[in-house]
């Protein structure tokens, strides 16, 4: 097991602080060139794109095949007052509208997609395919909160979650082989974990899912198995463009960052807010967002470099996705306050 | 010498424990550096000298003098916020270890420390590699569940990681929250670059520097209140609008996240880590945010303690003594503030204190072995010390330190006697050494006047004295080397019976935790008997109980007050109501109870299984603090050993005489008003059926008690509790009604939060009763409650 000590001193500081100005000069004089292979630089401002009210609530994740065939997914969480809905909002060439959920969806917290096949899953193990002109509904059997989902195929997509307030039941991990849901078994772990919050994986034998109290899997096409991880903080997100470069982000309080080299995972704790979401571009740019608004650019290592303005808002931004173009979309909302939430979509163009 | 050039005399940019001095040399050093440092403060960036705050310092509790008028009135009402007793149905729990925040910030005022009752336990999972995983609620263990929680939340099997806390005083807070990063950040030295052995590293908590907490782990005063409120009260909050941050009184609202140029202001973070909802189900927030506001204000306006005005040659000696030793390398004389130099003794880094202090709690960055250094000012005033409140004493404190205050520990070891009584005269002199007591009652506190709470009864001319003696013991805050422990439920008797005044009830918060295993009907107790204790010495996990426990039974602590009186009454007078087998057919039988040998009648306790004050005493100092008492002839509660490394008996036969002469003195409560109508519905209804309205002592004296002391079942069918001597497990002595409306909550469980509450919970033998009461027209139900909580 792998487990870095922890940079956490001033001279680590001072550098991002001049990563900052660097990167605020660099928007002064306008947009970046793009790099050789045509990969744009991330950068640029970050703009509101869509603003909901709490008839609509917060916005949880967003995933597309394109920054003009985007979608969003969130809703209000259920509470004494009421039952709690789902929403999910289309984005194309001309910008966000709403579309129809199904009765009775709860919160939705995460979507993800592959070709045509487009998954998004919820609360109360409630999961919603998209047919290419509706979304239906589909009970998991789970009967927790799905946190995240992850699509290889009509026949091969994996859901993760779990109470995350109960330490005494683990998290679980549910398979759709495009007949049915199915719990998938887990190994036996080295410390308590209420929930797998994320699922990621660049092929169907290489499989990745991190949760709380930092517990970390990996699938290799036949059985889960435990990884290091180094931490206890809660690990709420992860992406990857090679599979021995992957970034896991999380932490509560301050951010929490693993990086996968392909044998083992490093974890460095570190002085931003804590992490929610995470995407990594082709090149292994990884964008990181999580409380009071933070958005940052992590390029090597494990100290980000804040992009400023960040995200122009102090809401919790939940998750972050791009695409070929270099856009960048990040959704979130009053998370950090108590229900009714808000909601909000803010878009970066390089 | 005055009171600025005592502080800023010691102050130089490079500490004499960091110029390669020996102590003695060090000394000698600072002596003579003494005349040219005098008014030479820390140099701001042009050279020049910081001059110190001004308009921040004030006794202990008070608001700073530079408040304003609408500040000060936000401080009252913060105040009554932290003295706000919680209830379950307003959101307590579904943990809790208190019920208000005053709980544990009550020393030697609200704001200040904590005594050791109100310590908690810090638990976790720590795994191999080192990591910590914290359990229960975000790390802190509940002593109390409610809204269906198992009653006493048991400590998860997995957590082997298991860390005592004692509470953290307030003072100056505010003035800590607007230091900027720059001034705490000054003092890092995280890889010991200068050789010194004293590296000292900054905590980062929401991406900003963390100040508060025993690891500085969180960087705003809201933060440091959202989250105790949550954990130890299961109280949810919502992070302050921006409107309302606007108006407190730290500058809290920035439009630029990062705090590095020295400006001051930040925004106030508002640990998004706490949960905003809870599992009961009172809706959330069961705070609301102008509560939290008053609360956040309240704290950010605590002024700083003053320092002594004068200090003695001691203490001016002692500064030197303070610096020459390396305490300094730490606790910095003052960090830089917008105010100017503020003195509270303490760089706010994490520094490692070696095997010695660790506890393997990590937070945010700091590790199992890193703590915050304490602030010092009021320190003479916040016993106990250390984070877990191991030390009794500021001397004791200074000789535990360990890891890179090692080499200061082993210098203070090695001065002379004067010199170290020096040193500790300095440390009196930063502040709150004039409201220094031993309890909680205030230095000085007069006998209150006849009629008023607490006051004596019957103390005759020259017995003044001993009666202070007897409340000064009651409300002593007993130390690890006076015998306290290892386990126990409270350090003083005061520590349960302060509800309205010392020698009363307790609050929901201070209820004793009982236990035992049903089987088949018949009920079994742990060899150690049936008090789950709450609290250990340090260094010891609470105690915890096993899956085969099935029955617990929380008991509400029941007041002092007229004790005196009620072993007045004569037995034969008791004994003429009992009915145990209702002859009389009234379905309200009565039973005298007659525990431990059966020699005496029980007239103490909620299941009348005491039988006289001296025993009680005895009972308590043993089952509550854990102090062991000597055999005395005629008395057998006690404990006569146990295993600490105190001398037997940890309690004297002198001691327990003048407790037991405190409390056979301490007077009853006394009626409020003269409620006619409602006595009529009493008596009517048949409440004085089992509630006795009074007996006459031997020497004729009116004894207005509002309980026959014998022992009913007034249970609901199929209750389960604990028996106690011949009590059943749905038997309890008739409690006095006297003082009732100071004594919430009510019945033996505490589970009645109003009175109408305890009458609606009469089952057993009183349904006939309570029946009655319903069937009451609601101006008659009234006239009765206002009759009870009259007396």
């Amino acid at each position: 097991m792998l487990r870095t000590a922890r940079t956490t001193n001033k001279t680590a500081r001072i550098a991002t602080l001049s990563s900052i100005a660097a990167l605020c000069a660099l928007v002064t004089v306008g947009c970046p060139a793009p790099e050789d292979d045509g990969f744009p630089e991330p950068g640029g401002p970050w703009e509101v794109g869509l603003e909901a009210g709490p008839e609509v609530g917060a916005f949880l994740s967003v995933w597309g095949s394109a920054a003009d065939d985007a979608w969003a997914v969130g809703g209000q969480v259920a509470t004494i007052g009421g039952d709690g809905s789902g929403a999910i909002f289309h984005r194309d060439a001309s910008g966000w509208t709403p579309v129809a959920v199904p009765d009775g969806a709860p919160l939705l917290n995460w979507v993800h997609g592959a070709g045509d096949e487009i998954w998004a899953v919820g609360n109360a193990g409630m999961a919603l395919r998209y047919d290419g002109s509706a979304w239906q509904s589909m009970d998991t059997g789970a009967g927790v909160p799905l946190w995240g989902v992850f699509v290889f195929g009509a026949d091969d997509v994996w859901a993760v979650g779990g109470d995350a307030f109960d330490r005494d039941t683990p998290g679980i991990v549910v398979h759709y082989d495009g007949n049915a849901w199915l719990p998938s078994e887990l190994p036996t772990v080295d410390r308590e974990f209420s929930a797998i919050f994320k699922i990621f994986g660049l092929a169907p034998d290489d499989v990745h899912a991190v949760g709380a109290a930092g517990v970390m899997l990996h699938y290799d096409g036949s059985a889960w198995t435990q990884m290091g991880s180094g931490t206890g903080n809660d690990m709420i997100s992860l992406w990857g463009a090679e599979p021995d470069d992957l970034v896991a982000v999380g932490g509560r309080g301050n951010s929490t960052i693993s990086r996968y080299d392909g044998s083992g995972w490093t974890t460095e704790e570190g002085t931003l807010a804590g992490l929610n979401g995470v995407w990594v571009d082709p090149l292994g740019r990884a964008t990181l967002v999580g409380n009071m608004g933070i958005a940052a650019v992590l390029r090597e290592g494990f100290v980000p470099e804040p992009e400023d303005p960040m995200a122009g808002t102090f809401n919790v931004l939940h998750a972050v996705y791009g695409f070929e173009d270099g856009t960048r979309f990040a959704v979130g909302g009053s998370l950090g306050s108590s229900p009714p939430y808000s909601g909000l979509i803010v878009e970066n163009r390089p | 010498m005055t009171l600025i050039s005592t502080l800023t005399s010691t102050l130089t940019s490079t500490p004499l424990s960091k110029q390669g001095l020996n102590l003695a040399s060090r000394l000698a050093a600072a002596a003579l550096l003494l005349p040219t440092l005098a008014g030479c403060p820390n140099d701001d960036d042009d050279g020049d000298p910081v001059p110190l705050a001004e308009d921040v310092y004030a006794r202990l509790g008070d608001p700073i003098p530079a408040a304003t008028d609408e500040q000060l009135a936000t401080f009252e009402r913060g105040l009554e916020v932290a003295s706000r007793r919680f209830l379950p149905s307003e959101g307590l729990g579904p943990k809790a270890n208190v019920s208000f925040c005053g709980a544990c910030h009550e020393k030697p005022v609200v704001g200040g420390s904590g005594p050791r009752y109100r310590d908690f336990y810090i638990v976790g999972q720590g795994l191999s590699d080192g990591t910590f995983i914290p359990g229960a609620t975000n790390g802190v263990l509940g002593s109390y569940g409610f809204h269906g929680e198992p009653a006493r939340p048991r400590r998860d099997d997995a957590d082997n990681v298991s860390a005592h806390r004692n509470a953290i005083p307030f003072f100056g807070v505010g003035l800590i929250a607007e230091l900027n990063e720059d001034a705490i950040l000054a003092n890092e030295d995280p890889d010991d670059a200068d050789g010194d052995g004293i590296s000292g590293r900054a905590n980062y908590d929401q991406g900003f520097v963390g100040r508060f907490g025993r690891k500085s782990q969180t960087v705003s005063i809201e933060g440091f209140i959202r989250g105790p409120l949550f954990n130890h009260l299961g109280i949810t909050t919502d992070p302050l609008p921006e409107d309302l941050k606007a108006k407190l009184p730290v500058p809290s609202v920035s439009e630029v996240r990062e705090q590095v140029s020295g400006d001051g202001v930040f925004r106030q973070a508002a640990a998004p880590a706490e949960p905003l909802s809870d599992d009961d189900d009172i809706p959330d927030p069961e705070m609301s945010d102008q509560e939290l506001f008053d609360l956040v204000s309240f704290s950010m306006l605590i002024a700083a303690p003053m320092p002594d005005p004068e200090p003695s040659e001691d203490a001016q000696r002692g500064a030197l003594v303070f610096e020459a030793a390396g305490c300094q390398d730490c606790h910095v004389r003052g960090l830089e503030s917008p105010r100017g130099l503020i003195p509270l003794y303490s760089d706010l880094l994490l520094h490692d204190m070696g095997e010695e202090l660790a506890d393997g709690v990590e937070m945010n960055l700091a590790s199992g072995s890193e703590f915050r250094t304490q602030p010092l000012w009021g320190v003479a005033a916040t016993s106990p010390y250390l984070h877990d409140g191991r030390a009794d004493t500021m001397e004791a404190a200074i000789m535990m330190h360990g890891g890179e205050a090692k080499a200061s520990r082993k210098a203070f070891a090695n001065l002379s006697a004067q010199e170290q009584r020096e040193v500790l005269a300095f440390l009196e002199s930063l502040g709150g050494v004039d409201q220094r007591t031993p309890g909680l009652l205030p230095p000085g506190t007069p006998i209150p006047a006849a009629g008023e709470p607490g006051a004596p009864r019957g103390l005759a001319a020259g017995q003044e004295d001993r009666w202070l003696e007897g409340r000064r013991l009651f409300d002593h805050d007993t130390g690890l080397d006076e015998g306290l422990g290892p386990r126990f439920n409270g350090d003083s008797c005061r520590a349960c019976h302060f509800d309205p005044v010392i020698g009363g009830a307790g609050p929901i918060d201070v209820n004793v935790m009982r236990f035992g295993t049903l089987t088949d009907d018949v009920f079994s107790a742990e060899a150690g008997g049936t008090i789950l204790h709450k609290l250990t010495a340090p260094g010891t996990p609470r105690p915890e109980h096993t899956l085969a426990h099935n029955v617990f039974e929380p008991r509400q602590t029941p007041s002092a007050l007229g004790l005196g009186l009620i072993e007045q009454i004569p037995e034969d007078d008791i004994v003429a109501a009992a009915d145990p087998d209702d002859l009389d057919g009234d379905g309200i039988s009565g039973v005298a109870h007659y525990p431990a040998d059966g020699s005496q009648l029980g007239r103490f306790g909620w299941k009348a299984q005491v039988p006289s004050i001296r025993e009680f005493v005895r009972d308590a100092m043993s089952a509550e603090l854990g102090l062991t008492v000597p055999a005395e002839s005629g008395f057998s509660y006690g404990a006569l050993e146990d295993d600490d490394d105190v001398p037997d008996p940890e309690f004297s036969s002198a001691s327990i005489d003048d407790m037991t002469f405190f409390l056979a003195r301490l007077d009853h409560a006394q009626p409020k008003a003269d409620e006619a109508e409602g006595r009529a519905v009493f008596d009517a209804v048949g409440c004085d059926s089992c509630h006795t309205p009074s007996f006459t002592s031997e020497a004729g004296e009116d004894i207005p008690i509002y309980s026959d002391l014998l022992l009913h079942d007034v249970s609901l069918e199929g209750t389960v509790g604990i028996t106690d001597f011949v009590a059943t497990m749905t038997e309890f002595r008739t409690p006095p009604l006297w003082g009732i409306s100071d004594t919430a909550p009510y019945m033996h469980d505490g589970a009645a939060e109003t009175v109408l509450d305890a009458i609606e919970a009469h089952a057993g033998e009183a349904d006939a009763v309570r029946d009655g009461f319903e069937a009451l027209p609601t101006s008659e139900q009234d006239a009765l409650i206002r009759f009870l909580e009259s007396l």
